[in-house]
């Protein structure tokens, strides 16, 4: 079930007055929601809730035998089989493919069976959060939680198939108290579920539809005016289309009163690649970070170190998004990108003024921390870095000198062009489709008639979104809050209306992270 | 918490810090509200969704739920704020019901056709041939496939409607559609594929059902082939290819798709213009279907999507070859 639908209306529609409903009792509450999830995550296909299920009870059973027992072991045991499941749908085909032509060029036959693995919708996020589950109980952050509220946690709808990937300290203390029916940010909820529809039906599938997905379909045909121009537009596409899935799960978490915390803060306008991914695809940066940069030894174990650990972060984490060629090298480019980054910086302050800095979110400001300080976790455990409650996330104290106004900007031009560059990798089905687009760029003179007004308002407004400040969104909240009940339907109705009417008939393309 | 939520819904908005909050009752009358209002006020778009959908429940419940719904808001014109915005957004009104392509597929009659149409130009680079690959969701990796194979020689364009055929035209219709698309295109060649979603019943204008593997669904379903490739074609003045199926994994689709492949071949023969390619041989290994295939230089790929329908672009670049070489033999032959 995807979330701009009639079919999600219709459910949404009675799950929400239900939650209501039953919030007081939460022995009704958690299997009424449970089931709503799984029936959410069923739609499409009811055998992968079993996958679901399966997961679920897994590693709880990991988790309270991790609490219980002590062992490393279990984490071990717990984190494998995870990968496991992870590797065997998202992986195998990709592995035996790539085995098979490799054997093929020398003349040996293939080792494995060629199988067709279906690929359950949001089993990289649903396996995250697992993981993250049991190393937050192996790591003492947080305890076991009962069986139906770890069901909950890791099956609750808004979340499930494309995140943000919620922590289980972030998401399980709010369970064990039913949400305040009086206070529910009803204007916030909606403002983001209206924005992100504006940015996926009007904006992000207008420029996939126009421009992005002809030219990266066959770039051979289309000028290098048009090239250029979807490179760009694919930029704004994604974070348009992914930055909306994020807001929807956002909004809709909201109006059943549970907060998950921030996924993108206008990335663009970042100045550096660190900053960049503090806030993109925020709760990923941060799960990379505290389960696979900071168990590596994160910027502890000097330069060199510290950038091989940038590198496999980074490619890991390009091949979390699917098994291709192009992902590992587009993580691999960031990677890259970061060390370079780091060690320019080095250079630029001398080694003394060098401090760790590592790729995290930005702020998890939203969120209601259940922090390793509010649970009286000591601060010294290996690989864990205490974020002090309700605190955002912070640079260190002794960051970069304050840098000119000019060199704010040629910065930020440079990460965005690096980052757009690098998207060409993300969006292109193959390396050879990404060498064409990247060749045509340079060498392809001629008109651009799919470079059109509309095309290039849409590009301009999704860019344009970063420059928006927060006091305005909070000023519109405060006004649609005092409009009276009548003015509020109709002014919602109305503007839901509006965005369907700008694309037309045509069908709500599935949202890009779905695959992932 | 009905207590509460009744009392919620008397008490104004709360303002606390820079986060207006409501009460739960408020919010879950302002949700259902305005869902309810774009239900009542976009009924004929809600038919229009549904009528999309395969059969099944959820088809049935919205179906269900919107054709009432439309008797009474179509009177009382409450769809007009829906239809004033399709006109000021440029669009065409949804249509709840569009027989064009079955009441015309009635009608279809013998004409008075040329026998053959002109062999297709050979092009080049400086003048490319222009076509169009339109047709379900299958175009959507075959399309580019074809349009990379045809190289500076073929200058493409590819139109796919996902989720459509032509066993409902009360959802979308072809015959309106190849019209559009010739109309508005300085065509010389179209290369069309679509049947996926037509292994389901055919309902004709006057409530007869043809089910799905019938052999009158099969000839119904001929005759809409002729009526678009017609259109498509020109009356005789355009080239059309048809690609067939390709095989596919689920065994009932599979022999729908033998039967849709069977009429539309058939349809072919009578149609000046049109050619019918039969891509089983180069999409099927040892006669059947296989998730994998070998490519001509010998490389294994995975070919199919996991739908085991779909064409994934390992596949439809296999696909391009004969596709590319049927389109070189209409430039020597005249059709």
């Amino acid at each position: 079930m995807i979330f701009p639908t009639i079919e999600f209306a219709a459910f949404f529609a009675v799950v929400l007055t239900l939650s209501w409903l039953l919030m007081p009792y939460p022995r009704w509450w958690k299997p009424t929601i449970l089931a709503a999830s799984y029936l959410f995550y069923g739609y499409a296909d009811a055998r992968f809730v079993l996958l679901l299920v399966a997961s679920t009870l897994f590693n709880q059973a990991a988790a309270v035998a991790l609490h219980r027992l002590r062992d490393r072991r279990i984490l071990v045991v717990a984190i494998v089989g995870d990968l496991g499941l992870l590797g065997w749908f998202k992986y195998y085909g990709f592995f035996a493919l790539s085995v098979d032509q490799a054997l093929h060029g020398l003349g040996l036959p293939a080792p494995l069976p060629l199988l067709q693995v279906a690929l359950p919708i949001g089993i990289s996020f649903f396996t995250f959060q697992a993981i993250s589950y049991v190393v937050d109980v192996h790591r003492g952050v947080t305890a076991p939680a009962p069986l139906l509220d770890f069901a909950v946690y890791e099956a609750f709808f808004p979340h499930l198939v494309a995140g943000p990937i919620v922590r289980a300290s972030e998401f399980l203390p709010q369970l064990t108290t039913p949400r305040d029916p009086r206070r529910v940010p009803l204007y916030r909820a909606v403002l983001l579920i209206l924005g992100g529809l504006v940015k996926k039906v009007v904006l992000a599938d207008l420029i996939a539809t126009r421009l992005v997905d002809p030219v990266f379909a066959v770039p051979a045909q289309h000028s290098s005016a048009e090239i250029l121009v979807a490179v760009y537009g694919y930029a704004v596409q994604i974070y348009c289309d992914f930055s909306a899935y994020s807001d929807i799960a956002i909004g809709l978490a909201l109006l059943l009163g549970f907060r998950f915390p921030d996924n993108f803060d206008r990335p663009y306008v970042a100045h550096s690649l660190q900053e960049f991914w503090r806030r993109w695809h925020m709760t990923l940066s941060r799960w990379l970070r505290d389960h696979i940069y900071l168990p590596l030894g994160g910027s502890r174990a000097g330069r060199r170190r510290t950038h091989l650990n940038l590198m496999i972060t980074m490619v890991l984490g390009g091949l979390w998004h699917g098994a291709s060629w192009t992902f590992v090298l587009w993580g691999a480019l960031h990677g890259a990108a970061l060390a370079l980054e780091r060690h320019l910086r080095a250079r630029q302050r001398g080694p003394a003024e060098h401090l760790v800095t590592i790729p995290l979110p930005r702020q998890d400001a939203s969120v209601p921390a259940a922090t390793a300080v509010g649970r009286g976790v000591p601060a010294s455990l290996p690989g864990y870095v205490v974020v002090p409650a309700r605190e955002p996330t912070r640079e260190p104290t002794r960051g970069p000198a304050p840098r000119s106004r000019l060199r704010t900007w040629i910065a930020r031009l440079a990460v965005f062009h690096f980052v757009c560059a690098t998207w060409v990798l993300f969006r292109a089905p193959d390396l050879s489709t990404a060498g064409q687009v990247f060749a045509r760029l340079v060498t392809a003179p001629g008109p651009a008639p799919l470079v059109t007004p509309a095309v290039l308002a849409a590009i301009f407004t999704g860019l344009a979104t970063a420059a928006v400040p927060r006091s305005w969104w909070v000023v519109l909240r405060c006004r649609l809050a005092h409009l009276a009940l009548g003015p509020q339907i109709v002014l919602l109705t109305t503007t839901s209306m509006i965005i369907y009417h700008v694309v037309g008939a045509q069908a709500v393309s599935p949202f890009i992270y779905f695959r992932f | 918490m009905a207590s509460a939520m009744v009392e919620s819904q008397q008490t104004p908005s709360t303002v606390a810090g820079d986060d207006p909050t409501a009460p739960a009752g408020r919010v879950v009358l302002v949700v259902l509200a305005v869902l309810g209002l774009l239900a009542v006020l976009r009924a004929p778009a809600m038919v229009h969704t549904g009528e999309g959908m395969h059969p099944g429940l959820t088809r049935t419940l919205i179906l269900g739920a919107a054709r009432p719904l439309v008797q009474v808001t179509g009177p009382l014109r409450l769809d007009a704020p829906d239809r004033w915005l399709d006109r000021a957004f440029g669009h065409a009104p949804s249509a709840t019901s569009s027989p064009g392509l079955a009441s015309t597929a009635r009608q279809v009659a013998p004409r008075q056709l040329p026998r053959t149409v002109p062999p297709l130009r050979v092009p080049t680079a400086a003048d490319p041939l222009r076509v169009l690959i339109t047709g379900d969701s299958l175009t959507e990796t075959l399309g580019p496939a074809i349009a990379a194979a045809g190289g500076m020689t073929m200058r493409s364009q590819t139109e796919t409607r996902y989720g459509t055929g032509l066993v409902r035209p009360d959802f979308f219709d072809w015959a309106v559609q190849a019209r559009a698309q010739a109309a508005q295109r300085d065509l010389e060649l179209v290369i069309v594929t679509m049947g996926g979603n037509d292994g389901q019943t055919i309902t004709l204008p006057d409530g007869t059902l043809l089910p799905a593997g019938s052999p009158q669904w099969a000839a119904e379903y001929q005759r809409r082939v002729t009526v678009v490739m017609r259109i498509w074609t020109g009356d005789g003045t355009r080239h059309l290819l048809w690609l067939g199926l390709p095989p596919a994994r689920p065994k009932r689709l599979a022999g729908y798709f033998d039967q849709l492949d069977a009429a539309t071949a058939a349809a072919a023969t009578t149609v000046p213009g049109a050619t019918y390619l039969d891509l089983h041989p180069w999409l099927s290994r040892a006669g059947g279907y296989s998730d994998y295939l070998t490519t001509a230089d010998g490389h294994t790929v995975l070919a199919r999507s996991r739908d085991g329908v779909h064409l994934t672009r390992d596949g439809a670049r296999i696909a391009a070859a004969p596709i590319l070489k049927a389109v070189r033999a209409l430039q020597h032959r005249p059709n």
